[in-house]
């Protein structure tokens, strides 16, 4: 049996639950699927972090690292559900300067957090509404349209403001979204709340991608519109669904951003989208649609983040941090392509 | 059966082709096993088998498009390997598939030489040299085509004449023919046979491979048998009959290939009134419950688009359709489905599967709402239906969450049946397209006695096909289509090939296409 063939959810069932022999379905899992050698990179690669740094596995850089990923995990949860229906979405970085100045100028206005939170998600549903009415109305290629909101929303951050929105509020909850910490757990640290977040939001959309029709929906629809259409699912609903949950989700990962810097800055968030992207691709979905799931995502923003923890720890120069990133981004498209490859192949 | 201990070997001329123990593996199957072929010069060699039997796989090894995983291949007695196509057509091997590759924007000429123009002396491309070889050439197959003419302005007929003569203008000596009449009328299909006979004639070997038994005992010398990858038998044609064929074909005998019951038909269920576009005509009929309704046509007669166009799938001028005394809205299949029409498509990869996913999602994808409470959807109860429609078709497929892409298209078609059969509570009409086309006899018998049992639970059932026996073995009441018009409408005792043939056949004879010979120049 192929990686592919394994890898392809049938989305609904418990993974392994219909192996015979859990061993050897477990070895298949991890030698053969992206899931699988993700997961084994990621495990090589902290202990080999942590034999070398004796910070690595202190409770606080585990959690500064969960932290910092956060935001790029909430935002890449939208992304995979996008991309496994077929589209993509370019603007979730300009999102972040956009979302972030107006979300922190409401706050300012009202001193009301719920306020704030609430503007930001409504700009979130507007921007995803937008992406997919241009998208499917005028039936241009989301890579386009998206690319295009990418360069608006970042021109509108910058008319609204000349540098940044600071805050002027001082409402004690609302730094607590982006450095505070949710409770002391004996035995475990104390958890930032980006972290649990980002951990409500993996599993309620885990679940709804393999567990509920909508879910089932979306890789129909990814993987073949016209037959999705023709079995009776509305491909536009769908697909607006996954712009409107990366256009609401890339909100609350700039919410949380402005909460930890303290502002709203029009230059937040540049490259983001890159970053969510690759992450995406490289957890093993795929931009023909159809393929890709969450655990996959995790594992590979998981991997990214460890790798840029590593490169500080170690006293590399930060600067390699991209270089790295962009090459780990290519690996992932090179992966996609040889998949692509070998299916056509048939 | 032959008396010679090795059928076909009492044949003089060395072979052009000797496969021997040819294995190919793919991730989780065999595609071929120790599998032994040789072809003669000036031979019809036919391959048989059903879907997923080997033979696309051993095409392709012969093409250079796969690799083998063992055995020889020799070719005029020299062992060769091929690693690309260029090998093979450098070995002189063309291999015609039915998606033809021709440059539709060039004319006949350039694509018969594509690749390798003729040269004037001063390096430029000779047009005239080229436009009157491949008249030539065309002329010694007995057929007159404009070498001037854009191939994409030709009937397919005609582009699988155009891909024969590139064939002979390198002088192949082996050339193989993938099921090449699925796109043909009868008419066009015996000016193939005349082409296959002159090529014969020239020593020219020809691999044949088909489903269709009475195209091999028309055509061929020779047959292999494939079945589960594995060689059945090579025997000479004139040696064995369709059933025997069909039995080895299938492992079996296969005593009734049309399991057709007595009807029991209701009342009217569907009611089509002067249904135009998409370049149907002032369409009406009306289905009863329980009644299955062929439709025949030729190719572009307008079966499958009357087949869109009831599902809301196509576009429409006017005209209504009437379900139930509810009418379906245009350009809106949810609707459709919605008021209990299924549609099965005629081309199943691209409008009915979802390759990607596994067989289980493939199946329940229409009837999904079913296994969900609100949006969750219980998965025991999606396993439990796919399982029981897996056995029940009987589906050969490792497992439940198999992606479906790598089931053989048989078992796709029977997965296809499945989405709408799992729908069966709320189905009302069920829109069949060339259910059976490129399928093997053996998924075929058990695909019409599928159909018969969703009739006798009072589902109407309007079944499209192109092959006339199936519409005469399965059909209760029978219209023929031409033109995107009805042009006859005949009950299930009155139905016959003649009268078939008659009302669906244009007037202009189809091929040889008599252009006028002074047009190219």
């Amino acid at each position: 049996m192929g990686a592919d063939s394994i890898r392809t959810l049938d989305v609904g069932s418990p993974a392994g639950r219909s192996t015979r022999r859990p061993l050897a379905g477990l070895a298949t899992w991890l030698f053969r699927t992206q899931e699988g050698v993700l997961l084994l990179v990621l495990l090589a690669l902290c202990v080999v972090l942590s034999r070398l740094s004796p910070v690595f596995a202190s409770e606080r850089n585990v959690f500064v690292l969960l932290s910092q990923i956060s935001l790029t995990m909430i935002t890449a949860v939208g992304m995979t559900l996008l991309i496994v229906g077929r589209e993509v979405d370019l603007s979730v970085g300009s999102m972040q300067a956009f979302v972030g100045v107006v979300a922190m100028q409401t706050l300012n206005a009202t001193s009301n957090l719920f306020a704030g939170l609430a503007v930001a998600i409504l700009a979130g549903v507007v921007v995803g509404l937008v992406n997919a009415g241009l998208t499917l109305g005028l039936r241009i290629n989301s890579f386009i349209v998206t690319l295009a909101m990418l360069t608006i929303l970042r021109g509108l951050a910058y008319t609204f403001t000349d540098a940044a929105v600071q805050n002027a509020h001082n409402l004690e909850a609302f730094r607590a979204i982006g450095i505070g910490f949710i409770a002391h757990i004996p035995g475990v640290g104390r958890i930032p709340w980006p972290v649990v977040i980002t951990a409500v939001v993996f599993v309620a959309f885990a679940l709804l991608l393999t567990r509920t029709t909508i879910g089932r929906y979306v890789y129909a629809v990814g993987g073949n519109p016209r037959a999705a259409e023709l079995s009776g699912v509305s491909v536009w609903g769908v697909k607006t669904f996954c712009f409107v949950v990366t256009g609401v989700l890339a909100a609350v990962s700039a919410f949380i951003l402005i909460a930890r810097l303290n502002s709203g800055q029009n230059n937040a968030g540049f490259g983001f989208e890159l970053q969510v992207i690759g992450a995406v691709l490289l957890g093993g979905a795929s931009l023909a649609g159809g393929q890709g799931t969450l655990v996959g995502t995790l594992l590979a923003v998981l991997l990214l983040g460890t790798l840029n923890n590593g490169i500080i720890l170690l006293g590399i120069d930060s600067s390699w941090q991209l270089a790295v990133n962009g090459l780990i981004i290519l690996v992932a498209v090179l992966l996609d392509a040889r998949r692509r490859r070998a299916v056509g192949q048939e | 059966m032959p008396d010679s201990p090795i059928p076909g070997e009492a044949t003089v001329a060395a072979p052009v082709l000797e496969m021997r123990g040819i294995r190919k593996v793919f991730p989780g199957v065999v595609a071929l096993d120790d599998v032994d072929v040789d072809v003669v010069a000036g031979e019809v060699h036919a391959l048989l088998g059903e879907n997923g039997a080997g033979k696309s796989t051993l095409i392709k090894i012969l093409a250079g498009v796969h690799r083998r995983d063992g055995g020889t291949m020799r070719v005029a007695g020299e062992e060769v390997d091929f690693a690309s196509p260029a090998d093979s057509l450098g070995r002189r091997i063309k291999v015609v598939y039915q998606e033809l590759d021709l440059v539709d924007g060039l004319s006949v000429a350039e694509n018969v030489f594509l690749g390798g123009y003729p040269k004037t002396p001063r390096g430029l491309v000779d047009f005239a040299a080229m436009r009157n070889r491949t008249r030539e050439l065309l002329a010694d197959l007995g057929l007159e085509i404009d070498p001037a003419l854009p191939v994409g302005e030709l009937r397919v007929a005609e582009q699988q004449m155009v891909e024969i003569a590139r064939a002979l203008s390198r002088q192949a000596r082996l050339i193989v023919m993938d099921e090449p009449t699925s796109a043909l009328s009868p008419a066009e299909v015996d000016t193939l046979f005349g082409v296959i006979a002159r090529l014969k004639s020239r020593g020219v070997a020809i691999v044949y491979v088909s489903h269709k038994l009475d195209e091999i005992e028309r055509i061929a010398d020779r047959v292999t048998v494939f079945r589960d990858g594995r060689r059945v038998v090579t025997a000479g044609v004139a040696e064995t009959t369709p059933r025997q064929l069909v039995a080895w074909m299938v492992g079996r005998e296969l005593h009734d290939l049309f399991p057709k019951s007595a009807p029991a038909i209701g009342g009217p269920l569907l009611v089509v009134d002067r249904l135009s576009g998409s370049g149907l005509r002032d369409v009406s009929f009306a289905v009863n419950a329980g009644e299955i309704v062929g439709v025949y046509g030729l190719m572009g007669a307008g079966i499958n688009t009357l087949g869109r166009a009831l599902f809301g799938a196509a576009a429409r001028d006017g005209g209504s359709v009437v379900l139930a005394g509810a009418a379906i809205r245009p350009n809106h299949p949810r609707d459709a489905i919605a008021k209990g029409m299924g549609l099965l498509t005629e081309n199943r990869k691209q409008d009915g599967l979802v390759l990607p996913l596994a067989v289980r999602a493939n199946m329940t994808l229409a009837a999904l709402a079913r296994f969900a409470d609100l949006s969750w959807i219980k998965g025991g109860a999606e396993t439990r239906a796919a399982a029981e429609y897996v056995d029940r078709l009987g589906i050969k497929t490792p497992s439940l969450r198999q992606p479906v892409r790598y089931l053989s298209g048989g078992n796709q078609q029977k997965v296809l049946m499945a989405r709408w059969m799992l729908r069966q509570d709320s189905l009302k009409l069920l829109i069949l397209a060339e259910p059976t086309r490129g399928i093997d006899v053996g998924s075929k018998a058990e695909i019409y006695r599928l159909i018969d049992a969703m009739a006798h639970r009072g589902i109407g059932i309007v079944f499209m096909s192109t092959e006339i026996p199936e519409i005469l073995g399965i059909a209760d009441r029978i219209l023929v289509m031409r033109e995107g018009r009805i042009t006859a409408e005949l009950g299930r005792a009155e139905a016959t090939q003649e009268r078939l043939v008659a009302a669906a056949a244009t007037d202009d004879e189809p091929l040889p296409a008599a252009l006028p010979i002074d047009a190219a120049s």
